[in-house]
């Protein structure tokens, strides 16, 4: 049975303006996501997915709505660690080595040695066994993704909030790292929200598909993916993923001209 | 190549010693103008022989050592407060803007007036030009933060106390260690200007004492040690920052 982890329900964030209409980034967005299901969230840059994102976390409090987790609502930063968080560029501390970087939310919640077992054993899963002593500016741009998803995964999170992650990466890294996601996940058994926009990376990678429309962003359509796991690079060439690419596509496509057409007006 | 460049910097060193030995005794008949480096040589072990030259080089470095590091912890904390909070950065910086254009030479003789010409009144000098070159290059660096870096402990929960001493601290380091080593070169000049106007010991009253008594030898005697201070702590505070910010590859200078 599907057992929800993440409820949003009429989730709004929107920033006053003096004398102004607000500026609305998104709006109602309610969204259940189950144990151990991955969905992406895919949408025209400047739609409010990656706000969403920081709001889910906590980094950034929604106008109106509400967050849960396991039936609990989240409020702010206050409360348990039951998220984790990949950021988009580099975010690893340039002062600690990778496998510090990876006990930053472990010291002084669990003894320094179980910790240290922790962090070397999501290391290993990410596959940078043998890297605990580099520092970050040593390790390649795809290395240093690795091990900010350590670092999201030791604290053992509810779910993972995953923030356009391999953006800055090359296009050859990128792919490597979207086989080895598929990889990891499938180890970790997580929960997880992702978020690109790049759609075939979405498709790869989901079991479901989340289209949120231009600004102020609403979710436009879901689409289950149906493709078998475990996934590999082939998958890409089967006929189901590129029909599905395509209408992703098309809809996004249509919210771009759409959010052309009304800035000029 | 550093050990090639070490041994061509040692050979220049010697090579100039030499010529200028050399120059003060074939063309030089006084040795008050320019005494030949075998004279402060002599002189040197003189002093050291005396008891004296321990007694001088103590009380500057004992001066330096105080007003240092007092000046690193008021001058982080402050900086932070700065950094931190923007009510407690504009209280200061009228304050700061104003003590920091005026040359610390025209401080001295009031810090004299006030502390003596003891040893306190040069460690309130050393304190005072340290402590606001760290307190500003704190301030920048604690203002200037990643933002991600602080997005990042949010969505770790960690607690206040936890981003200070985990990130914003050690994210503003390379400012601070920058602070210091304005801070030394600047404290050392005050110290030996704060010793040549009124002082009982110290390197600076050594050079008044030199020149007064036209004692050219141990004139130079004092000029080499407070360059070999300046020196040592130049390279003090390098190693401390390669050792303390070693993500940093390359420190400019």
């Amino acid at each position: 049975m599907a057992v929800p982890v993440l409820e949003l329900r009429n989730l709004t964030k929107e920033i006053p303006a003096a004398g102004q209409e607000p500026f609305v980034i998104f709006k109602n967005i309610s969204l259940t996501v189950n144990e151990g299901e991955f969905v992406s969230i895919v949408g025209p840059s400047g739609c409010g997915k990656t706000t969403m994102l920081r709001v889910i976390n906590g980094l950034l409090t929604p106008s109106s709505g509400q967050i849960f987790i396991d039936g609990k609502e989240q409020k702010g930063t206050d409360g348990d660690l039951v998220m984790g968080f990949v950021f988009q560029g580099a975010s690893l501390l340039p002062w600690r080595t990778s496998l510090k970087n990876v006990l930053l939310g472990l010291e002084g919640k669990k003894p320094p040695q179980e910790a240290g077992q922790i962090a070397r054993s999501h290391l290993n899963l990410v596959g940078l066994s043998g890297f605990e002593n580099h520092y970050p500016h040593q390790l390649s741009g795809g290395m240093q993704q690795r091990v900010n998803l350590a670092r999201a995964l030791a604290v053992d999170p509810r779910i993972l909030l995953m923030d356009e992650p391999f953006a800055a990466l090359d296009a050859q890294t990128r792919t490597f790292m979207q086989l080895e996601l598929l990889r990891i996940w499938s180890q970790a058994k997580k929960t997880v929200i992702f978020i690109t926009h790049m759609i075939s990376e979405a498709i790869l990678l989901s079991d479901r598909v989340v289209v949120f429309s231009r600004r102020p962003g609403r979710i436009r359509s879901e689409f289950a993916v149906p493709l078998a796991r475990p996934r590999d690079i082939d998958i890409k060439s089967d006929h189901r993923f590129v029909e599905l690419e395509n209408v992703v596509w098309k809809q996004i496509e249509e919210e771009v001209k759409a959010s052309r057409e009304s800035s000029l007006i | 190549m550093p050990g090639q460049a070490l041994r061509r910097g040692c050979l220049s060193i010697a090579g100039g010693l030499l010529l200028w030995e050399i120059l003060t005794r074939l063309l030089l008949e006084n040795e008050l103008l320019i005494p030949p480096p075998t004279s402060v040589l002599r002189s040197l072990w003189k002093l050291t022989l005396s008891g004296e030259l321990n007694r001088h080089l103590s009380a500057t470095l004992f001066e330096f050592v105080c007003g240092f590091s007092t000046a690193c912890i008021v001058g982080i904390l402050l900086g932070y407060l700065m950094g931190r909070y923007r009510w407690f950065d504009d209280l200061m910086d009228p304050w700061i803007a104003t003590l920091y254009s005026i040359p610390v030479i025209a401080f001295v003789p009031f810090i004299i007036i006030w502390f003596g010409i003891g040893l306190f009144s040069k460690i309130i000098v050393v304190f005072k030009i340290t402590a606001v070159a760290i307190m500003l290059n704190t301030a920048a660096g604690i203002k200037t933060i990643d933002p991600v870096w602080l997005e990042l402990s949010n969505s770790l929960r960690l607690s206040p106390w936890e981003t200070t001493y985990k990130i914003r601290l050690p994210a503003a380091l390379p400012y601070i260690i920058t602070g210091m080593r304005l801070g030394v070169g600047r404290a050392l000049l005050g110290v030996i200007v704060a010793e040549l106007m009124a002082a009982n010991a110290g390197l600076g009253y050594l050079l008044r004492d030199a020149s007064e008594t036209w004692d050219s030898p141990k004139l130079f005697v004092a000029v080499v040690l407070l360059a070999a201070m300046g020196v040592g702590s130049f390279i003090l505070i390098r190693k401390g920052e390669q050792k303390l910010a070693p993500w940093r590859e390359t420190a400019e200078w």
